[in-house]
């Protein structure tokens, strides 16, 4: 059996881009989400600010 | 007849007499316009529809106001025969487009229980062909991006009206609207008129109103990740639904 896709971090990054007034986010794994820009600034936010934190913790083997 | 698109073209074909039988079983027919809930979570039925004419649902209102559409018949399809044995439905059953129904009551379901045991395996199977549409339904969602969801469920929805000869696998009438689309696919009306743009403009299909014409099939197939096999057609109808043999 093949190892587990869900056992891994993703490695590519999501796409959003803007259309009809809202923000579309695309991928990676299945990732398909419609959020007004308002939801969607304060999600990059969020990630940025995870990102940072990840990047700081030791990282167990997945 | 009433029955003539039960598994037609499926890996199981039902013979004459079987059909005969079934037939025999039809209490009345009914028809619905498009929104009626035929069938509601949680409400006890003593029968069991066939899909004779038109598109249904089966979908799940979530305590947010959405609702999920789980799943889309076709005719022929027993739209709940699964509430034989269940007696109640864990979901609602509703009318797509205008829908003319069958109604078997389960009484006349026993009988034919009880005269016909291999009459009997094929509607067990009926409900198995439900469960494995189920778990193609839980990967497209789970596994395939909007893109692929969007052209997945366009291939299955060719794939099946093939079998009833409602596709010539080039085009076919899916009476559905985006927002239709996209709460069978999890996304938004917006989300599913960016992908089905995409779509038209890498030339794989064309969705313009209720008319879906497929523009190169193999493509489609290819960038959707189909594979008919959970949907148990014949050969034949299995390869037209690829794109594999042509006509």
């Amino acid at each position: 059996m093949n190892r587990r896709h869900g056992d891994k971090p993703r490695e590519d990054a999501g796409h959003a881009s803007a259309e009809d007034g809202v923000v579309i986010l695309d991928g990676p794994d299945g990732v398909a989400v419609t959020m007004t820009p308002e939801a969607a600034a304060l999600t990059a936010e969020s990630l940025l600010a995870a990102a940072q934190l990840a990047r700081t913790q030791v990282r167990r083997d997945l | 007849m009433l029955t003539q698109n039960v598994l037609r073209n499926n890996a199981l074909e039902i013979s004459h007499s079987e059909r005969a039988l079934l037939e025999s079983a039809i209490d009345r027919t009914e028809t619905f316009g498009p929104g009626h809930v035929a069938v509601r979570q949680g409400v006890e039925v003593d029968i069991s529809l066939l899909l004779v004419d038109g598109l249904m649902t089966r979908h799940i209102d979530a305590p947010d106001g959405r609702r999920h559409l789980v799943g889309v018949h076709v005719p022929g399809d027993f739209v709940d025969l699964h509430a034989y044995a269940l007696k109640k439905l864990d979901h609602d059953v509703a009318a797509l487009t205008e829908v003319r129904v069958a109604v078997f009551p389960h009484a006349a379901l026993e009988e034919v229980q009880a005269a016909d045991h291999l009459l009997t395996r094929r509607l067990w199977f009926l409900t198995l062909l439900d469960a494995a549409q189920h778990r193609q339904w839980i990967y497209r969602l789970a596994s395939l991006n909007a893109s692929q969801r969007v052209a997945h469920f366009l291939c299955e929805m060719n794939a099946r009206l093939l079998a009833i000869a409602a596709s010539d696998g080039k085009a076919f009438v899916l009476p559905m609207t985006q927002t239709d689309i996209g709460e069978a696919c999890g996304l938004t009306n917006v989300h599913v008129s960016r992908v089905l743009r995409q779509l038209r403009d890498s030339n794989m299909c064309s969705v313009r109103g209720s008319r879906v014409e497929i523009i190169d099939l193999k493509a489609l197939v290819a960038h959707a990740l189909f594979d008919p096999a959970f949907l148990f057609l014949n050969d034949q109808t299995a390869a037209r639904a690829t794109g594999a043999k042509e006509g």
